[in-house]
């Protein structure tokens, strides 16, 4: 299991068990495509409707531009985009808040993902950033012993950005490990500039 | 290019119709902004080396007309950060953690539409087209600007 889900023994709100009880990992949960994931949620700043990207030119068609959230500069990605995730489409014009919010042939040409969809906005070392959830689902928290390995060849996503895959009920969730993923996006921006 | 020629900051048939334009003076702060290698080899959208400073001329909610010394391009993507004096008292929000509380200036993403140059090499006049305004900003800009105009009616 990869390191950063490890379970360490700081609680302080004493929300996620108490002393000898399973460690449990919050989650938040959300979907890209056709697929649900997940992300641990210390590592999500906040979630914001989607709201006006501005493009940036010159960069890989996946950065989708910045946003202005209450004066902090933050870039916009399409993981979806980046990881060629499949999901159905939309018409454009079917989600007139949507088009609203982005800008007719804006960065998504208004065909791509509907009013559900939402900014996640991640915590990275240097700046948070955000990226396009087509839907975001719900906050769940998942056993940690529960969480089994990445299954070989059968995710969409490559498998070295799975931190573990989780069942909740009927559902079966994915859990990322964002720093890998966004080592991914970051290593083809610098390819693409360079 | 039509899109100069209806830019809200010029005053075009399609600002009358949209937006009202303040004629006042202010200061702000520009930089063009791209991706760019930060200090830990990431590539983040950044700002200018130097900030400049300018002098805004007029603004509405759709953009502004500043001068500045420096010449940026159609179409380039500028951060301003605008000092409007007293504009933070109609703002409706209160994030006890956030600077936006404290008085700080607008920060406003903009996309460059027209340049003018008055002086060569040192003075130009720079339209932009406000392309990311926070929602909560944009609602206390939009109070400001109603209050400075009736304030302005009544004198």
């Amino acid at each position: 299991m990869d390191e950063y889900y490890a379970a360490d023994n700081s609680d302080p709100f004493g929300l996620f068990g108490t002393e000898g009880a399973e460690e449990l990992l919050p989650l938040v949960c959300f979907r890209l495509g056709e697929g649900q994931y997940a992300l641990d949620m210390a590592r999500v700043h906040e979630v914001l409707r989607l709201i006006s990207i501005t493009r940036v030119p010159q960069m890989p068609d996946f950065v989708l531009g910045i946003i202005n959230a209450r004066g902090n500069i933050i870039p916009v990605f399409d993981l979806r985009r980046k990881f060629s995730l499949g999901g159905p489409r939309h018409s454009a014009g079917a989600s007139p808040g949507l088009d609203e919010a982005i800008g007719r042939g804006g960065p998504f040409g208004g065909n791509t993902i509907d009013k559900k969809a939402k900014l996640i906005v991640v915590d990275t070392r240097e700046a948070p950033v955000s990226f396009v959830a087509d839907e975001l689902l719900d906050n769940v928290k998942v056993e940690r012993s529960s969480i089994a390995p990445a299954p070989e060849g059968k995710l969409q996503v490559p498998k070295e950005c799975v931190a573990g895959i989780s069942r909740l009920d009927e559902r079966v969730i994915i859990i990322l490990d964002w720093d890998k993923m966004y080592e991914l996006v970051q290593e083809e921006i610098r390819s693409f500039v360079s | 290019m039509t899109q100069q020629n209806s830019s809200p900051a010029f005053g075009g048939a399609s600002e009358r119709r949209r937006y009202v334009r303040l004629e006042q003076q202010h200061m702000l702060r520009h930089e063009k902004y791209v991706f760019g290698m930060t200090g830990s080899g990431e590539m983040l959208p950044r700002g200018s080396p130097r900030e400049e400073e300018g002098t805004i001329k007029n603004y509405s909610l759709g953009g502004a007309l500043f001068e500045a010394k420096v010449k940026y391009n159609v179409g380039d993507t500028l951060k301003l950060a605008i000092s409007i004096r007293g504009w933070e008292r109609y703002k409706n929000e209160f994030y006890k953690d956030d600077k936006t509380s404290r008085r700080e200036p607008v920060i406003v993403l903009a996309r460059v539409v027209r340049v003018q140059t008055i002086i060569s090499d040192s003075v130009h006049d720079i339209a932009v087209e406000f392309v990311g305004l926070d929602e909560g900003d944009r609602w206390t800009l939009l109070k400001h600007i109603k209050a400075q105009l009736e304030k302005k009616d009544k004198s």
